[in-house]
């Protein structure tokens, strides 16, 4: 197929959001092209851990969170395709009264916002509900059962098939170079396979690289590609319901929807760098600390590991809408690694901002101009 | 001819690589991700070769140009307990 060199829109990456936010535009009637430098899907889209929540710890990102994870909900419907949503819950250990105390405190705030709340699980509780549990040292856990775990590929397909039967133009192993101005507007795309037309707007998804992207036509946005690791099992029975995090040193162990046990840990080798590139510390240390949590672990076979980026700002929260330096210039990156549960609700609202023009008040918060203007959102709680 | 297996762990028969090539998935990674195949205990070892011969076949892409996915530790699967107790210096 000879694909169009001009279109409404050109979207640099394939990945999720850059395919939701496609899907979303061509719905509205607009042509599309995506450019993508490898296959669809093959940044973090295919690298994360495929879970959704909607508790963060600050009042913007819970409530984009929550609208994300309302639409995950019932995607399968809306895409004719089934994303395997499941809510099986995330389960928060904690091992400090006052993390305790504080995530009491967050409870009341989600609950103003519509935002099921959740609840606190003490001791005997978590003994009861899930006896393959270690607690020693735990005192108490936070349990928010509205969250859930889909299929990340089923996703990033149903989009793709979507995305195709609109109409938009897919194209893979065509790398986005530059970002093409005339007279201080956007209008199209250098990359490897000559230029790429954009009528109305560029719209950068392209995770991390949407830094390096922007930089070409002066633009700086603090985005940094944090490497973060994750391993997988041999799968078995879904015996570990909820996604369990192990606060204590910020790892956490889930069961895929085949059963696979997928683990992953904070480690200090999670440093900006463009590298893929896994380390033998990562699974020693995930490994550690989720067979301490969860000691039956012991006997299951590890099957691989890999790496991936977090393409994280300084208030790890994402970068959305128009850049205030070039006209028709958008961006949807930065999402310090929760880009794929955003993607459903960013994508619709990215879309209806370039489309019809209608900046929704939940991603307005995310404009990129808050970093040059010192309005970074606050993350009240980290924990771990 | 009967089913001719080609992912012997995840059980991904030659005709179901062949519908998928033929629905436009011309990428091992694709094919991975759709099907299962190179996903399992061998993580690869055994199939993914004869998935790219098989992808050369039905495409007319030369072998050499198919990608394979990465490759990744481990060389075989490995407990979580050694991992854990394995008393290496961590840093």
């Amino acid at each position: 197929m000879q694909a169009s060199k001009k279109s409404e829109y050109v979207v640099v990456g394939g990945g999720v959001v850059g395919l939701s936010i496609a899907y979303h535009l061509a719905k509205l009637g607009a042509s599309v092209t995506i450019v993508e430098k490898r296959y669809v899907g093959s940044g973090s889209s295919t690298r994360n851990a495929a879970n959704a929540r909607a508790h963060f710890f600050n009042r913007e990102a819970s409530l984009l969170a929550w609208e994300s994870l309302k639409r995950m909900r019932k995607l399968s419907r809306d895409l004719g395709y089934n994303t395997l949503f499941v809510r099986r819950g995330y389960l928060w250990l904690f091992y400090k009264e006052e993390h305790l105390e504080a995530m009491r405190r967050y409870m009341k705030t989600w609950k103003e916002l519509g935002i099921p709340e959740g609840k606190i699980l003490g001791v005997d509780e978590l003994a009861k509900r899930y006896p393959y549990l270690n607690l020693r040292g735990i005192v108490g856990g936070y349990l928010a059962d509205a969250n859930g775990r889909y299929h990340h590929d089923a996703v990033v397909r149903a989009y793709w098939i979507n995305c195709r039967r609109l109409g938009v133009s897919i194209l893979e192993y065509v790398e986005a170079r530059k970002v093409l101005v005339r007279s201080g507007r956007a209008v199209g795309v250098e990359t490897s396979t000559g230029a790429f037309e954009a009528e109305k707007a560029v719209v950068l998804a392209a995770g991390p690289w949407t830094r390096v992207l922007a930089e070409t036509v002066g633009v700086e946005l603090p985005i940094e590609p944090i490497r973060k690791e994750a391993m997988v099992t041999e799968p078995l029975k879904i015996t570990i319901k909820p996604l369990v995090i192990n606060t204590k040193v910020n790892a956490y162990a889930q069961q895929t929807l085949r059963g696979e046990v997928l683990l992953s840990s904070a480690t200090p080798l999670d440093v900006p760098t463009w590298s893929y590139q896994h380390t033998y510390q990562f699974p020693i240390r995930a490994a550690k600390a989720m067979v301490e949590t969860i000691p039956a672990l012991a006997t299951v076979n590890w099957l691989r590991q890999w790496a991936g980026h977090y393409a994280t700002t300084p208030d790890h929260n994402p970068v959305l809408g128009y850049v205030d330096e070039v006209e028709n210039l958008a961006v949807a990156s930065g999402f310090s690694g929760h880009g794929f549960m955003l993607a459903p609700a960013v994508g619709e609202f990215m879309a209806l901002l370039l489309e019809k023009g209608y900046l929704h008040p939940v991603m307005a918060p995310f404009d990129p101009g808050r970093f040059k203007e010192g309005r970074m959102i606050r993350e009240d709680l980290v924990i771990g | 001819m009967g089913k001719v297996i080609v992912c012997f762990c995840e059980d991904v028969t030659l005709d179901e690589i062949r519908k998928a090539i033929k629905e436009g998935y011309r990428d091992l990674e694709h094919l991975k991700r759709l099907l299962g195949i190179g996903t399992g205990p061998c993580q690869g070892k055994q199939c993914l070769i004869t998935v790219a011969r098989i992808l050369a076949e039905d495409t007319g892409i030369s072998v050499s140009e198919i990608r394979l996915p990465t490759f990744r530790p481990p060389a075989r699967p490995v407990p979580l307990g050694v991992l854990a107790g394995a008393g290496l210096e961590e840093e």
